[in-house]
C-alpha cells in the first residue's frame, strides 16, 4: 500500500498543475489502461537561453521509490546524453539528488528540474560521471561546445 | 470454564473476565511474537481468536517459534500454530487463515467482526496496511515488534493515540551511485557494489536493466582516457589479453584493473586520500597453478569458519571459483537473483567486496559479516519476543477490561534506564498532520458491475459529496484528474475515455481503497467501495413505499423519478463515540449548505430509509467540504422549506 510517497507524488502533481516554470513539462507516465503511475514521471528540461544548451528540451525520466520524499528521485536523460555529471546509463549525478549529500524532503519536483536545468551549463568537474565529456570540458572546450550544439539538435523544442 | 482461570477471575475481576470471553481477537503474524501472544491469549482465557500468517514454517524459525516442531517445517504457521495453541485450551475458538493479510480476503468488513486487532508483523509495509484498516474501522490495535533486544509496544486508536503513520518511518539507509561506483569509504559501499556486480554479472535478463549497470561500467570497455576523436585515447590493451585466458580473468581484470585504472586517472577524487592501485592478477598467483588453486579455493570454502576473515590471496582465489561457477550457473538457470543463503553467491560478494576494499584501503569484512551486511539481518531473540508478548496481553485485557486510560506504550531497552529495562511512556496525541488517521473514511455501496466511472464521479463525488475537482488515486497509480485549466486536449480526451469505463473494469472494484481529492479545495477522503446489488431489487419496492408515506416527495419534482432510484449508499466511518456527538453537530451545518445547493440530492433525501445517506465523518479542517449529513434534520428542512429550495438551486447555478 502506497503512503506517504504517492501522497507526496499526488500533491507534487497538482502543484506542478498550478504552476510550473515556462518551457518545461512534467507528467506521471500513463498505464495502459489509461490511469497515470505516480511513480514514474517524464518530464523536459529546456535548455537556458544564451546557454551553448538553448533551443534544446532534454528529455529525464525521474523514478520514485516508496521511500519518497526521505529519499530522492533518481533522475535520467536518455543513455549516453552527453554531460559530464551524466553516467552512461543516464543519470545524473548532483548533490540535491544525493541522499548522503544535499537532498532534503522539501526539495519539490520543480526545485529538481531548475537544478538540473542550472547544471546543463554548470558541470561539476569534481564529480564526473562520464568520460568524453569531462576531458573535452576539461580539455578541448571546442569540441565540447560542438558537441552540446549538436546534442541540442536532436532534441528541438516541441512546435 | 474450569478453575484454571480463578487466577486471572481474580486479577481481573469477574466482569473483566467475562468481557475477555466474549471478545473477538484478530492476531495477524503467528511468527516470533505472534507464537508467543496467541499461547498467551489462550491461556489467559480468550476464546474467540482468528489468526492470519502468510508464512510457512522454516526451520531457521524453531529456536524461538516455540509453537513448531521440526515435523512442522514447511507447513502454513497460522494452521500448525492454531493446532499447538488448542492444546492448552481445547474450547477455544479458533480460526486459521494461510493468506496474505493485505489482500481482499481480509477487508474492511472481516476487521469490523472483532474487538481488538493484535499485530505481530515483521514488515513495514503490511504494518501501514493493518494500520489504515483498524483506523477506517475504527478497531483498536495493540502493534509490537522487536529488534534484537530491542522491543516496543503500542496501542493505536483512531483519534486517540498517534497512529503507525503519523510520523515518517526511518527508511533503510541507501547509498549514492557515486559512492558505490567511484568513491567507497566504508566495507558497506564495497559489499553494495558487489551485490551489483553479481546482478550485473549473473544477473541476466530476469535481474539486468541497466539501472544495475551504474555500479559497473560496460564489461567490454577498455577506454582508459581521451577519445578515438582527439586521438588522445588511452586503452587498456590488456584486457583483450585478459578475455583471451578465460572468463574469470576477463571479470577479475576488468573491474580490478581496467575500472580502477579509470577510477585512479579521476585526480579530483584522490586529492585528499591515496588514489586506489589496480590489481594484476598475474603478481597474486603463479600464472599455471590458477585452474588448480580454484579446485582448493573450493574446499576452502567448505573448510573455513564464516567467521574467520579470509586473507587477500583466498579472497582472490575464492572470486575466481565462484566467478567461474556462477557464470555456468546462470546461463543454466537464464540469470540468477543474488541469495544470502546460496553458499557461492555469498561467496562471491564477500571475497569480491573484499578485493575492492582492499584496492580502496578499507577494512575487509568475514564472510558472517558480508551475510549479514549484505542480507539486512537483524537478529530474532526469543526472550525479547516474549517479554514484549506478555506486554501485548497486558495492554489488551486493559483494553478489552474498558481500561483504555490505563493504556501505555512501553520499549525495552538493551540497557536499563534509571535500573529499569522496560520504559512506559504514556500514549501519544495523534499528530494533527497525519496523512493517514487524521483523515476521513467512509464507505460506498454501489453496483461496481453496473456504474460507470464518469457517473461515479459526477453523481457521487461532485454532487453527493461536493468534491468540485476530483482527483482519485488508488495505490500508486492516478487514475482520475478532474480540472480542465491547465490539462491539454489529449489529458482531457484520456479523462472522457475512463468516464466511459465501468467502474469494476477499471479499478474501482470491490474492496478498492480510492482517495479523494479535490483539485483546487483543502479536500482528502478515503473511500471504500463496496461492490453491492441490493440496490437493484430494491428499487421497485422503495418507490412503493415512497409513493405511500411522501406524497409531497411525489408532487415535488415529476421529472426526477427516473433518477430518484437509489443506487449507491454512502456510510461514514465508526468514530471514536466521545466526539461523535459533536463531529455531527459540526459537520450537519457545513452540511446543509453542502446539499442544499445540489437538485439531486432529493434522490437521497426523499427516500424514506434513513439510512440513505448517512455520511459521518470526522470534523477536521476540511470538514468544510465534507459532508456529514443527518438526514432527519435534512428532511425536516425540506418539508419545513420547500420555498427555499428554488433559491438555493439559483445559488448553485450563480457560484
Amino acid at each position: 500500500m502506497a503512503g506517504i510517497s504517492s501522497a507526496r507524488l499526488s500533491e507534487e502533481r497538482k502543484n506542478w498543475r498550478k504552476d510550473h516554470p515556462y518551457g518545461f513539462y512534467a507528467r506521471p507516465t500513463t498505464n495502459t489502461d489509461g490511469s497515470l503511475n505516480l511513480f514514474v514521471w517524464s518530464c523536459g528540461i529546456p535548455g537556458k537561453k544564451d546557454t551553448i544548451w538553448e533551443n534544446g528540451v532534454y528529455p529525464l525520466t525521474m523514478e520514485f521509490t516508496e521511500d519518497y520524499p526521505s529519499k530522492p528521485p533518481k533522475c535520467r536523460f536518455p543513455k549516453d546524453f552527453f554531460h559530464p555529471n551524466v553516467y552512461p546509463s543516464g543519470t545524473v549525478c548532483l548533490s540535491i539528488l544525493n541522499e548522503e549529500s544535499d537532498w532534503k524532503p522539501s526539495i519539490t519536483i520543480k526545485t529538481v528540474l531548475l537544478g538540473i536545468q542550472d547544471l546543463l551549463d554548470n558541470p561539476n568537474p569534481k564529480s564526473p560521471a562520464q568520460q568524453l565529456p569531462i576531458h573535452l570540458f576539461l580539455q578541448d572546450k571546442d569540441e565540447y561546445v560542438k558537441k552540446v550544439r549538436q546534442q541540442a539538435k536532436s532534441y528541438p523544442l516541441a512546435e | 470454564m474450569t478453575d484454571r482461570f480463578s487466577a486471572m477471575k481474580l486479577t481481573y475481576g469477574e466482569e473483566c473476565f467475562k468481557a475477555i470471553q466474549e471478545s473477538k481477537v484478530l492476531v495477524i503474524g503467528a511468527g516470533g511474537i505472534g507464537c508467543e501472544v496467541l499461547k498467551n491469549l489462550v491461556l489467559a482465557g480468550f476464546i474467540n481468536i482468528d489468526v492470519v500468517d502468510l508464512d510457512i514454517i522454516d526451520i531457521s524459525n524453531l529456536n524461538r517459534q516455540f509453537l513448531f516442531r521440526m515435523n512442522h517445517v514447511g507447513q502454513p504457521k497460522a494452521l500448525v500454530a492454531k493446532d499447538a495453541v488448542l492444546q492448552y485450551n481445547p474450547l477455544a475458538n479458533i480460526n486459521a487463515y494461510h493468506g496474505d493479510v493485505k489482500t481482499q480476503q481480509f477487508d474492511l468488513e472481516y476487521f469490523k467482526k472483532f474487538n481488538l486487532v493484535l499485530s505481530a508483523l515483521d514488515n513495514i509495509s503490511a504494518r501501514r496496511h493493518v494500520n489504515r484498516l483498524c483506523l477506517s474501522a475504527g478497531l483498536p490495535l495493540v502493534e509490537s515488534g522487536t529488534a534484537g533486544y530491542l522491543g516496543q509496544v503500542t496501542i493505536i486508536k483512531k483519534g486517540e493515540t498517534e497512529c503507525y503513520e503519523c510520523h515518517p518511518l526511518p527508511v533503510p539507509k541507501q547509498f549514492p551511485v557515486c559512492t558505490i561506483r567511484s568513491n567507497p569509504s566504508a566495507p558497506i559501499h564495497c559489499i553494495v557494489w558487489a551485490k551489483m556486480l553479481f546482478g550485473k554479472l549473473f544477473g541476466g535478463q530476469k535481474n539486468g536493466g541497466d539501472d544495475d549497470t551504474n555500479g559497473i561500467t560496460d564489461m567490454d570497455n577498455n577506454i582508459i582516457s581521451g577519445s578515438e576523436e582527439n586521438g588522445d585515447i588511452v586503452r587498456d590493451e590488456q584486457l583483450l589479453v585478459e578475455k583471451e585466458k578465460g572468463y574469470k580473468r576477463w571479470v577479475f581484470h576488468k573491474v580490478f584493473n581496467t575500472d580502477i585504472q579509470i577510477l585512479a586517472k579521476m585526480a579530483d577524487l584522490w586529492k585528499e586520500k591515496q588514489p586506489p592501485s589496480p590489481l594484476s592478477l598475474d603478481n597474486i598467483l603463479d600464472q599455471k597453478e590458477i585452474d588448480e588453486t580454484s579446485k582448493e579455493g573450493d574446499q576452502l570454502i567448505n573448510q573455513l569458519k564464516d567467521q574467520k576473515l579470509w586473507s587477500f590471496k583466498e579472497n582472490v582465489e575464492v572470486f575466481l571459483d565462484c566467478a567461474e561457477k556462477l557464470k555456468d550457473q546462470s546461463e543454466k538457470e537464464n540469470g540468477l537473483v543474488w541469495d544470502k543463503d546460496d553458499e557461492i553467491s555469498l561467496s562471491f560478494v564477500c571475497s569480491a567486496s573484499n578485493i575492492r576494499s582492499q584496492i580502496f584501503n578499507i577494512p575487509m569484512k568475514s564472510r558472517f559479516d558480508v551475510k549479514s551486511m549484505a542480507g539486512n539481518i537483524i537478529p530474532a531473540i526469543g526472550t525479547t519476543n516474549a517479554i514484549i508478548s506478555g506486554l501485548v496481553l497486558t495492554e489488551a485485557i486493559k483494553i478489552i477490561g474498558g481500561r483504555f486510560n490505563e493504556c501505555h506504550s512501553t520499549y525495552l531497552m538493551k540497557e536499563p534506564s534509571s535500573r529499569r529495562l522496560l520504559i512506559p511512556t504514556s500514549l501519544e496525541e495523534p499528530n494533527p498532520k497525519c496523512f493517514v488517521c487524521n483523515r476521513n473514511f467512509i464507505t460506498c455501496k454501489l453496483n461496481t458491475d453496473k456504474v460507470t466511472v464518469g457517473k461515479f464521479v459526477n453523481e457521487i463525488l461532485k454532487k453527493s459529496l461536493a468534491v468540485n475537482e476530483p482527483i482519485l488515486t488508488v495505490g500508486n497509480d492516478l487514475i482520475y484528474e478532474g480540472g480542465d485549466q491547465d490539462l491539454d486536449k489529449e489529458e482531457i480526451a484520456q479523462r472522457k475515455k475512463i468516464e466511459e469505463k465501468i467502474m469494476g473494469q477499471y479499478r474501482l472494484v470491490n474492496g478498492s481503497q480510492v482517495i479523494i481529492e479535490d483539485y483546487n479545495q483543502d479536500f482528502k477522503v478515503t473511500m471504500n467501495i463496496v461492490h453491492t446489488n441490493e440496490f437493484d431489487e430494491d428499487i421497485k419496492k422503495k418507490k412503493e413505499e415512497e409513493n405511500k408515506d411522501q406524497n409531497r416527495a411525489k408532487q415535488q419534482d415529476e421529472k426526477k423519478k427516473e433518477e430518484d432510484e437509489k443506487w449507491f449508499e454512502i456510510i461514514g466511518s465508526t468514530t471514536t463515540p466521545s466526539n461523535e456527538n459533536k463531529k455531527e453537530c459540526d459537520a450537519t451545518n457545513t452540511n446543509e449548505n453542502g446539499m442544499v445547493d445540489d437538485d439531486d440530492d432529493f434522490e437521497i433525501l426523499e427516500t424514506p430509509v434513513p439510512e440513505s445517506l448517512v455520511c459521518k465523518t470526522s470534523s477536521t479542517a476540511s470538514t468544510n467540504t465534507t459532508t456529514t449529513t443527518n438526514t432527519t434534520s435534512l428532511k425536516r428542512k425540506y418539508d419545513e422549506e420547500d420555498s427555499e429550495i428554488s433559491d438555493a438551486k439559483k445559488q448553485k447555478s450563480d457560484s
